[in-house]
């Protein structure tokens, strides 16, 4: 059950290898329970820049490393595909069902939190806000 | 599925030309050492495109030519264990829980049943907690 969340939209400017994520007043105090990334086809645009939000194709590309503020790595290089809204799949009895990962309350400090993109492919001119919502457990 | 406390991905490459039977060791990762695994998950192309140093992850056709063996102390916990079987994309996104292993990382091993004419990486997204802290 949700109790509170924020989404927020980490600005992504190629080319870039690491991009630590913005300081966020509720991620520094809550316990984090989910962690879901939005794509273009969820949400079209960063309200505040405007900046198109990445679609699916560029998703592969990208892993995500979640540090506490003792600089231990919580999640370390997990792939933001595992984190899609979008992820739902056919179970053998023929009803969808969506992926939800639920986290240990884990206290995460965005400041020594990053994403890592993988160079190999550049992705569309004018793509570059990675959406992503936290869930808290307070 | 119970609540993720860590994880940590691990990457392996499985050379050019490696051939039926051959086995690929898992490297020794500090963090893994004292770890209690309960769960394991892994990825194609499709999902995660590349290692952190560019090469290409396995396709949904070499996921199949490829078992997992994981070791505690001496014992097998893992054998022969296909690795598609592990599929996130496969499984709605439900991964396979295990009873809290603690493993040998360095003495488990992916091996491939069929030749791996092109090399390719390999990414085993473990959940884990430890004991202790």
């Amino acid at each position: 059950m949700r109790n509170r969340s924020e989404t927020f939209f980490v600005p992504i400017t190629v080319p870039f290898t690491e991009i630590y994520l913005p300081k966020q007043a509720g991620l520094v105090l809550r316990p984090v329970q989910q962690i879901l990334v939005y794509q273009r086809n969820n949400i079209a645009r960063d309200p505040y820049f405007l900046s198109a939000c990445l679609d699916a194709t560029v998703l592969p590309f990208l892993t995500i490393t979640l540090r506490d503020n003792q600089d231990r790595e919580l999640m370390q290089d997990l792939p933001v595909w595992c984190l899609g809204a979008n992820n739902q799949f056919a179970k053998p009895t023929g009803s969808i069902m969506h992926a939800r990962r639920v986290l240990a309350d884990m206290r995460i400090a965005p400041q020594k939190s990053s994403v890592r993109y993988n160079n190999a492919i550049v992705p569309p001119v004018g793509q570059n806000a990675l959406c992503l919502e936290f869930v808290y457990a307070q | 599925m119970r609540p993720i406390q860590r994880s940590q991905t691990i990457f392996l490459t499985i050379p050019a030309g490696a051939g039926q039977g051959a086995k690929v060791y898992l490297p020794d990762i500090p963090e893994l050492r004292d770890a209690l695994v309960e769960g394991i998950e892994t990825y194609t192309d499709g999902e995660l495109a590349a290692d952190l140093t560019g090469t290409g992850l396995v396709t949904i056709a070499g996921m199949q030519g490829l078992v997992l063996n994981l070791v505690q102390e001496s014992d097998r916990r893992a054998q022969d264990f296909p690795l598609q079987s592990l599929l996130a994309v496969n499984y709605g996104g439900i991964y396979k829980e295990f009873t809290s292993w603690k493993l040998n990382w360095q003495k488990c091993y992916l091996q491939l049943v069929t030749n791996a004419p092109a090399g390719f990486a390999v990414a085993l997204n473990v959940f884990y907690r430890y004991a202790s802290r």
